[in-house]
């Protein structure tokens, strides 16, 4: 070679880019809890029957709707701003996709709640253990989802993202035994079909938490979502 | 349109591009970016032979345009020059009117039937988006129109050459925004019927209107592949630290 290595050249051009993706993350990261323990909390307000708990989850969704609105913004920022390239605008626009599932999984919480405090004085016992059994794989997902998207971990994501089956199969096992004990009369008609509500909530959150992880495999490798992955 | 195999070109004893090989097809848009020094526009000029005008400069390997080598030295340059027109950075019109212009190339070939140049100049100008602008000026003075009217008025007389390609080096770097965006629609609509291959320093250009983008870094080809992989996933890390700005 006749010139100089590229390393000697390396220098950094691109510092506001920089620090407003690093603001971003923090943003995001924020997002991210409040979500994680606004699932958590409901899922456990539901299995516990716990009314205040579920009230309190309402309110705390209108903070994450306004941290997605705040983060959308800054996401808009940038690309208008610095308009990023490669590895910075497939995580610029991996982020905007995924604050959108991170919102919905906020959502979905504050469906559950609102179905708890319909149904605490109905009779919980029929078939809740399959439900909280998909619930807890679900709430793994979530933390797993989210915990891949921080540490840029592919295998966890993908690890994660094969879990959504084990939440299908379990929904669609609840779906039959509910249409058994609907038939034979074995469950509160009312809970019955809130509580297929609640598995049809628990089932979206593992497809958004799938989506995250999708994301972050988009933003590492670049390959369009899951039909590369798997 | 052009196969370029195993090409180096040296200035005296510094090797300016190191073993090019690069295909490049009819009726796209490709661009060459790269740091200054890169060798990209070294490369351009390699595309119609206007590096010859270098005393030093020596170019080994091919570059074969529609299979026949135009280093070879039965290859006629005037004529690869009526084949491969160029555009150049800063607009340099003629001093004389915006017919003369035009109708300037057709001219030296020996087009002398007034209608014939006239139709020439008229088609010209309407490729190159200027008609509208100054059919009812043709006979004043080039010098007269804006920045952006004279390079859309180098590229109408580039244009009246009837070239199968037209090399641009960085032609929107001396023009405002409002000038270059009239380039870069003029190049999108001049892909139907030509091919264009155009150096920029303007990464957001050569993103919006390529369909093939070449990274050149120290003299080397680093890669060349579709615009959208590489600006959205490029395959080598040093394409990936300069379009994301790491290095320059």
């Amino acid at each position: 070679m006749c010139y100089n290595d590229i390393r000697g050249k390396i220098m950094n051009l691109r510092k506001w880019l920089e620090i407003a993706i690093e603001d971003l993350k923090k943003d995001v990261y924020k997002m991210a809890t409040m979500v994680i323990t606004n699932i958590s909390d409901s899922l456990k307000a539901f299995e516990e029957n716990n009314l205040d708990m579920a009230e309190e989850i309402k309110l705390r969704d209108i903070e994450v709707d306004e941290m997605e609105d705040v983060i959308s913004k800054k996401v808009l920022e940038i690309i208008w701003k610095e308009q990023p390239l490669a590895s910075d605008l497939r995580l610029v626009t991996g982020i905007y996709k995924l604050i959108t599932d991170l919102e919905r999984i906020g959502d979905h919480a504050r469906d559950i709640a609102n179905i708890t405090i319909k149904t605490h004085k109905l009779d919980h016992e029929r078939l809740l253990p399959i439900t909280i059994k998909m619930a807890k794989i679900a709430n793994q997902m979530v933390l797993d989802s989210v915990e891949a998207f921080f540490k840029i971990d592919v295998n966890l994501a993908i690890d994660t993202i094969n879990k959504d089956d084990e939440v299908d199969s379990l929904f669609n096992e609840l779906t039959l035994l509910a249409i058994d004990d609907f038939k034979h009369n074995k469950i509160d008609h009312e809970f019955g079909v809130y509580l297929l509500f609640v598995a049809k909530y628990i089932e979206r959150i593992a497809d958004h938490a799938t989506n995250i992880c999708e994301w972050l495999i988009y933003i590492v490798r670049g390959s369009p979502r899951i039909t590369s992955i798997l | 349109m052009f196969k370029v195999e195993n090409m180096s070109l040296y200035y005296g004893d510094k090797m300016a591009l190191e073993n090019i090989n690069m295909e490049i097809k009819e009726k796209e848009v490709t661009a060459f970016i790269g740091p200054s020094g890169c060798g990209k526009s070294s490369f351009l000029r390699s595309l119609n032979r206007m590096n010859d005008l270098i005393e030093e400069a020596v170019t080994t390997g091919s570059i074969k345009l529609k299979g026949s080598n135009i280093y070879d030295r039965k290859y006629d340059v005037i004529e690869l020059r009526t084949k491969v027109g160029m555009v150049f950075q800063s607009p340099n019109p003629f001093p004389m009117s915006i017919y003369e212009n035009v109708a300037y190339g057709p001219k030296r070939q020996g087009v002398r039937n007034k209608k014939v140049l006239k139709e020439i100049v008229e088609r010209s100008l309407k490729q190159a988006a200027l008609w509208e602008e100054v059919h009812d000026r043709l006979h004043e003075s080039a010098m007269k129109l804006s920045g952006g009217q004279q390079q859309r008025l180098c590229i109408a007389r580039t244009l009246a050459m009837e070239p199968e390609v037209v090399l641009m080096d960085e032609p929107t770097s001396a023009l405002d925004p409002i000038a270059t965006q009239k380039i870069e629609d003029l190049i999108r609509e001049l892909k139907n019927d030509y091919t264009i291959v155009i150096v920029t320093h303007n990464m957001q250009q050569a993103a919006r209107i390529s369909d093939k983008t070449a990274f050149f870094y120290l003299g080397e080809l680093i890669e060349f592949d579709e615009t959208t992989k590489i600006f959205s996933k490029p395959k080598y890390e040093q394409t990936e630290k300069y379009i994301t700005g790491r290095f320059g």
